[in-house]
């Protein structure tokens, strides 16, 4: 080896030197050209990217960084006019399966198993690409923390085409993360919003409910829909290799705001009348009822219970008859609660005087055939005195001294056969029969409130009515700042002489002692009334009980309304004065209303200085 | 001559001085180019923040909005009478036992 270099050194030497040009045109040539062709390839092939065909590779570049990401706008929340929230969206995950990808990843039985196998390339050995699903024990894990059955589970991912099964909805945070931590093929979760009603039943009737997409399927939450929805945005954005944003492109979706509902419900006084009612209710074996109250000055509803109600956070529970705000749906005819109506139409048409003084005796009276009676002859009386004792013949007299447009336009001045301007879904407006012809009986009828109907909140508006003097405000459910004038449809004097004569009705030898509110002077008036049936009035009757407090000058009209009680005691007196007792007792304490009776006496602070 | 000719420093020197405003030109493209890409830097990590800010707003008011459903279904007001009632034995006050205060 060693000698063969050697030799080829000495061979070097030997050689003699050749003597190269230093520039040598060729060469030169060859170079610029070679150079010449690389940059042109090079501008060329840029050029041709850059220009000619830009888009492919923008196309690809945009494939992986461009994104649209959402921007999720949850449904509004409704609360009370304290602001306590009644309605709360919260974000919730729907769980869904790609049976597809289940089927691919796991097998049900042996043979397809034994059909995944192949044979590894590295080591030779035989593995199989498919798990035994029923040996894995997170799928019995995911069935257990989704409260389904295994078998439910297999059924559901065993559909030939489906791609889209949901699991389940409505799940909340931790169940999800579990989820995730199981790694399940073919288990994906999917954001969407859960609607907590932390109230419960107490305003379910009110509120209504919303269906699993987020859509209101009753009550406030339909009427309100739009409003409360808002809308979520979707926008373009480039993500880098680390899925941050880093560029926003541009606004696909505008992102709309849920609005926020402010009801004009207090639900201290609407937790009281609920918890009242129902015990009224069940007390009574009644089949149903409602209460409401009104502030009289602005037509803002304070609160509004029904029972039967239902939790909304149960939908099991979900029976569409106990979902219906009774006190706006349902009619009845309103008895002897009208009496103070046709005394004010009286009043109103100068055909009887505040002082005036009827004979009621022999306490029944014939009327073109038919007989109208009192339960006992109750002799003369004052227009004070027919409330307290609700006569029928007083009444009567009455009415029968007004022409019937008088009383029909009294009784629409009242609000009935008309809408409260609440702008609910679901209202009734009852029924004021409008004719020409009507005989002196029905005439007298209408007078005790038989023939025509109302709703609890039509009844409650027209007491309002009576306690703001006169003053007609369309009814709210949602808070108001500023009320405005009320329209006045009944001459203010009126309406506070009618507001006095009832107050008889709680004293002693009334209808209702037992609506009686300690320290405040309250005016009202009960109607226990006849059920219609088909053919005829039935046994079954609907006690109602209507009044103003503090009777000096009103502030709340609230009316009480127990449909069907049964047992001896059916009487307003004693079904329904009792819960107007203590709702209003409740909704005056929690207003800070002073008390207005002068024959209660009360403990004054500046006293408690002076004794110590 | 030659020597001034030779010395390739100087010639590079003198020939810049001669195109000095090309110079200053070409310098201020260098700049403005570096600047552009310094700038689109910052506002990707100003859009990433913003992009984490956002989220993390979604997760305290979802957060939020959890804990409000919380205090309401404890402060429930059936609820908190009946334990009044049952648990503190707590009653309504009567006309005898309170106290009228007059707010001006």
């Amino acid at each position: 080896m060693k000698r063969i270099h050697n030799k080829r050194r000495t061979a070097k030497k030997t050689h003699p030197r050749k003597i190269y040009h230093a520039f040598s045109s060729w060469r030169f040539l060859f170079v610029s050209i070679a150079i010449g062709v690389i940059a042109v390839t090079l501008i060329g092939r840029l050029a041709f990217i850059q220009v000619i065909e830009p888009e492919y590779l923008t196309q690809e570049a945009d494939k992986r960084s461009l994104r649209i990401t959402k921007s999720v706008t949850h449904r509004g929340n409704i609360s009370d006019r304290h602001g306590e929230e009644l309605a709360i969206s919260v974000p919730a995950y729907a769980i869904w399966v790609d049976p597809k990808a289940v089927k691919a990843a796991y097998a049900f039985n042996d043979e397809q198993w034994q059909a995944s196998a192949y044979e590894s390339s590295r080591t030779g050995l035989i593995r199989y690409k498919k798990k035994k699903f029923f040996e894995s024990k997170k799928w019995s894990a995911l069935a257990e923390v989704l409260d389904l059955k295994i078998d439910q589970l297999v059924k559901i991912i065993a559909r030939p085409r489906a791609r889209f099964v949901y699991l389940k909805r409505q799940v909340n945070r931790p169940i999800v993360d579990y989820i995730k931590q199981l790694k399940l093929a073919g288990i994906a979760n999917q954001l969407e919003s859960h609607r907590y009603y932390p109230t419960g039943e107490i305003n379910a009737n009110i509120i209504g409910l919303t269906d699993l997409d987020a859509q209101g399927i009753e009550g406030i939450e339909k009427s309100y829909n739009s409003f409360l929805q808002g809308q979520t945005g979707t926008n373009r954005v480039r993500k880098d290799r680390l899925g941050n944003v880093i560029d926003y492109i541009e606004v696909l979706k505008e992102k709309k705001a849920a609005g926020n509902l402010q009801l004009s419900i207090d639900q201290r006084i609407q937790a009281v009348a609920y918890s009242e009612l129902k015990r009224a209710v069940k007390i009574n074996h009644a089949t149903s009822g409602s209460v409401v109250v009104i502030d009289v000055n602005t037509g803002e509803i304070y609160a509004m219970a029904n029972f039967p109600s239902f939790n909304p956070n149960d939908r099991s529970q979900y029976q569409p008859y106990k979902l219906r705000n009774r006190a706006i749906t349902d009619t009845f005819e309103p008895g002897s609660t009208v009496k103070p109506l046709v005394i004010a139409s009286a009043l109103i048409y100068k055909k009887a005087d505040i002082n005036e003084v009827i004979d009621t005796s022999p306490g029944w009276m014939n009327i073109g055939g038919r007989r109208v009676r009192d339960g006992r002859n109750l002799g003369k009386m004052d227009l004070a005195m027919i409330l307290k004792k609700s006569s029928n013949i007083g009444v009567t007299k009455l009415a029968l001294r007004l022409k019937p447009e008088q009383l029909q336009q009294t009784f629409a001045d009242f609000g009935m056969g008309n809408d409260t301007g609440i702008g609910l879904i679901g209202e009734s407006v009852g029924r004021l029969p409008v004719r020409h012809r009507w005989s002196e009986f029905e005439l007298a009828t209408l007078s005790f409130g038989y023939g025509i109907t109302a709703t609890t909140l039509q009844l409650a508006k027209a007491y309002a009515i009576l306690g703001s003097g006169g003053k007609d405000y369309p009814l709210s459910i949602l808070k108001i700042d500023n009320p405005g004038e009320g329209e006045q449809v009944i001459p203010r004097n009126i309406a506070l002489q009618v507001v006095h004569m009832m107050e008889g009705v709680a004293k002693k030898g009334g209808t209702a002692k037992k609506a009686r509110v300690e320290g405040y002077r309250i005016a009202g008036k009960t109607g226990t009334s006849r059920k219609a049936e088909a053919g005829g009035y039935g046994d079954d009757y609907v006690s109602i009980f209507a009044g103003l407090a503090p009777a000096t000058n009103p502030k709340f009209s609230i009316v009480v309304m127990i449909n069907e009680p049964q047992g001896d005691r059916y009487y307003a007196g004693d079904v329904a004065a009792p819960v107007f007792s203590s709702v209003m007792q409740s909704a005056l304490l929690l207003t800070h209303i002073p008390p207005d009776d002068e024959n209660t006496r009360y403990t004054f602070l500046e006293q408690l200085k002076d004794a110590n | 001559m030659s020597a001034l000719r030779n010395n390739l420093l100087l010639l590079i020197l003198a020939d810049l001085r001669r195109y000095f405003m090309v110079v200053v030109l070409a310098m201020l493209l260098l700049i403005s180019a570096f600047y552009n890409i310094y700038i689109t830097h910052e506002t990707r990590k100003l859009a990433t923040e913003k992009d984490h800010l956002a989220q993390k707003k979604d997760n305290l008011m979802s957060e939020w909005q959890n804990l409000l459903i919380e205090v309401h279904t404890l402060d429930e007001h059936s609820r908190i009478r009946h334990i009044a009632k049952t648990k503190l034995l707590m009653s309504q006050p009567t006309k005898d036992n309170s106290v009228l205060v007059e707010i001006p």
